[in-house]
C-alpha cells in the first residue's frame, strides 16, 4: 500500500498503542510514586538512602539505556520479556523514581503547624498523615503529576526502538515501504505528539497557577 | 572472572538472590570492545558538549525575543518553544534525517549528516525547553529591581545586561543544569538513527559478540557517573554564584 491516505489507519492504531503504553506506565508511576515517596517523607534518614540511590538510578539512567537493558539483556539472564512489558517497565520505573520526588517533595512542603496541630487535636502519626498531610498534599501533586503524563507520552516513543508498533514505529514502517510520504507522514506525527501534549501541559501550568493564588 | 564470589561485604538477600544471574556474566567482551567503546564515549560527549552550547544560544534567543517590544518575533518564539517542547526529541531527530530532504525544491540541498541531524534534534527540544526557563527567570526578579534601575536612571539596554539578566541566570541556573543533563541523557537517541556514540557503538558490539547484558551495564553505569559528575559541577556553580545573604 503507497501514499499518505493508505497510511491514517496504521498511524491511528499506533496511537492507541502510544496512549495504552503511556496510561499503564503513568498508572505504575503514581502506584510507585506514592510508596516510595510516602515512605521517604516518613523514614528516618538511615532507612531513606537506600530509597534514595535507587531512586537516584532509575532517575539517572537512560531511559533507551534501561529500555534496552530490559528488553535485550534480561533474556540472557533467564528472565523473558517482550516489548511492551520492557517499554511500560522502563517507563514506570522512571516515572516512578520522579514520582517519587514529587509525592516527597509536596508531603515535606506542608508547613510543620499542620503536623502540630493534627497530634495536639489527639490524631496519631497515620491519621495526622492521612486526613490532615495528604489532602493537601494532593493539590501540590496534581500539576507536576500532570506535566509527567506529558514527559511519559513524549518518552514512550522509544519504545519503537525495541519493536513496539506505537505511534512513531507505525510511521517509520509506513516511510520504510513509501520513502516518498516520509515528509507529510512525520510531520503528521509530530503534530500528533503536539495535540496530546500541549493541552497537557498547559493544564498542568493552568492548575500550578491557580495554586500560587492564595 | 567468575572466582570473585561474593564476600563477607557482598552477603546479604539481594546479593544472595542476584549472584547466580551476576555469576554468568563475562566482562571480558567489554574489555575487548574498550576502544571502540572509548571512541563512541568521546563522541558522546562531543554531542553533548555541541547540543548544550547550542541549547543555550537556542534558549537565550528565544528568550530575549519573548521580552523584546517586537511583538510578531515574541509570538513567533512563543510558537517555536510550545512546538519543540511538546513534541518527542526521537520523532525531531527522524524529521530532520528523514522528511527534511523530502521538501519539495530545497529538499536536496537539506541531507544532513547523520551525527548533524541528531545534535540539531536534540537543540531544538533542549532549547526550546532552556527559553521557557529563562523567560521564567527573567519574570522572577523582582519589580523593584526594574523600579531601582529606572530611578538610576538605566536605559533598557543596561537594565537588562546589568540588573536582569545577571539575577535571571542565578534564578534559573539549577534548571538549567537539570536540562543540561538531560540533554546528555537523550544523546543515547542519535544510535537510533545509526550515529555511533557510546551507546550506538555499545549497539553494534552486542551485535557482533551476540551478549548484551555486561554491555549495557557498562554503559549504564558510565552514563550514571557522567550524570553525577555534571549534577556535582552544577551544584558547585550554584553554590558559587549564589549571592551572600
Amino acid at each position: 500500500m503507497h501514499g499518505y491516505a493508505s497510511a491514517l489507519p496504521a498511524l491511528l492504531r499506533g496511537l492507541g498503542v502510544t496512549f495504552a503504553i503511556a496510561s499503564v506506565a503513568m498508572i505504575v508511576a503514581v502506584v510507585l510514586g506514592f510508596a516510595f515517596g510516602i515512605v521517604r517523607s516518613q523514614a528516618p534518614r538511615a532507612f531513606d538512602l537506600p530509597i534514595l540511590a535507587v531512586v537516584e538510578f532509575f532517575r539517572g539512567i537512560p531511559l533507551l539505556v534501561l529500555m534496552y537493558f530490559l528488553f535485550f539483556g534480561l533474556p540472557q539472564l533467564g528472565v523473558r520479556t517482550s516489548g511492551g512489558v520492557a517499554a511500560v517497565a522502563a517507563l514506570g520505573l522512571y516515572a516512578g523514581a520522579l514520582g517519587s520526588e514529587i509525592v516527597r517533595g509536596a508531603i515535606v512542603s506542608i508547613p510543620r503547624g499542620q503536623r502540630e496541630a493534627a497530634a495536639a487535636l489527639g490524631l496519631g502519626r497515620a491519621q495526622s498523615l492521612g486526613l490532615v498531610i495528604l489532602p493537601q498534599a494532593l493539590r501540590r501533586m496534581l500539576p507536576p503529576f500532570v506535566a509527567l503524563f506529558a514527559l511519559i507520552v513524549e518518552s514512550s516513543s522509544l519504545a519503537s526502538l525495541i519493536g513496539v508498533s506505537d505511534l512513531l514505529e507505525a510511521a517509520r514502517q509506513h516511510v520504510e515501504s513509501d520513502d516518498a510520504v516520509a515528509l507529510p507522514i512525520y510531520l503528521t506525527v509530530l503534530v500528533a505528539y503536539f495535540l496530546i501534549n500541549f493541552p497537557v501541559s498547559l493544564l498542568s501550568r493552568r492548575l500550578e497557577r491557580r495554586l500560587a493564588r492564595p | 572472572m567468575a572466582s570473585r564470589r561474593s564476600g563477607p561485604l557482598h552477603a546479604g538477600p539481594l546479593s544472595a538472590a542476584l549472584s547466580p544471574l551476576l555469576a554468568t556474566l563475562d566482562f571480558s567482551v567489554v574489555r575487548d570492545a574498550a576502544p571502540q567503546l572509548a571512541q563512541g564515549f568521546g563522541l558522546t560527549l562531543l554531542i553533548a558538549f555541541c547540543g548544550s552550547v547550542g541549547a543555550l544560544a537556542v534558549g537565550a534567543a528565544g528568550a530575549a525575543l519573548r521580552v523584546s517590544n517586537l511583538r510578531a518575533a515574541g509570538a513567533a518564539a512563543t510558537a517555536f518553544t510550545e512546538f519543540f517542547r511538546n513534541t518527542p526529541p526521537l520523532v525531531q531527530i527522524y524529521f530532520l534525517a528523514f522528511a527534511l530532504p523530502k521538501i519539495p525544491g530545497i529538499g536536496p540541498h537539506l541531507v544532513l549528516p547523520g551525527i548533524v541531524a541528531a545534535t540539531l534534534g536534540l537543540i531544538l527540544h533542549q532549547g526550546a525547553i532552556n527559553v521557557e526557563i529563562l523567560r521564567a527567570g527573567l519574570d522572577a526578579v523582582p519589580e523593584g529591581q526594574r523600579e531601582a534601575a529606572a530611578a538610576l536612571g538605566l536605559g533598557r539596554v543596561d537594565l537588562l545586561r546589568f540588573v536582569l539578566v545577571p539575577q535571571a541566570i542565578r534564578i534559573s541556573l539549577p534548571a538549567l543544569g537539570n536540562n543540561v543533563i538531560s540533554l546528555f541523557k537523550n544523546t543515547t537517541l542519535v544510535a537510533s538513527i545509526g550515529v555511533l556514540d557510546l551507546f550506538g557503538v555499545a549497539n553494534d558490539v552486542i551485535a557482533q559478540v551476540l551478549v548484551s547484558a555486561e554491555l549495557f551495564i557498562t554503559v549504564g553505569v558510565v552514563y550514571l557517573i557522567c550524570i553525577g559528575i555534571l549534577g556535582a559541577f552544577f551544584r558547585a556553580l550554584e553554590a558559587r554564584l549564589a549571592l551572600a545573604r
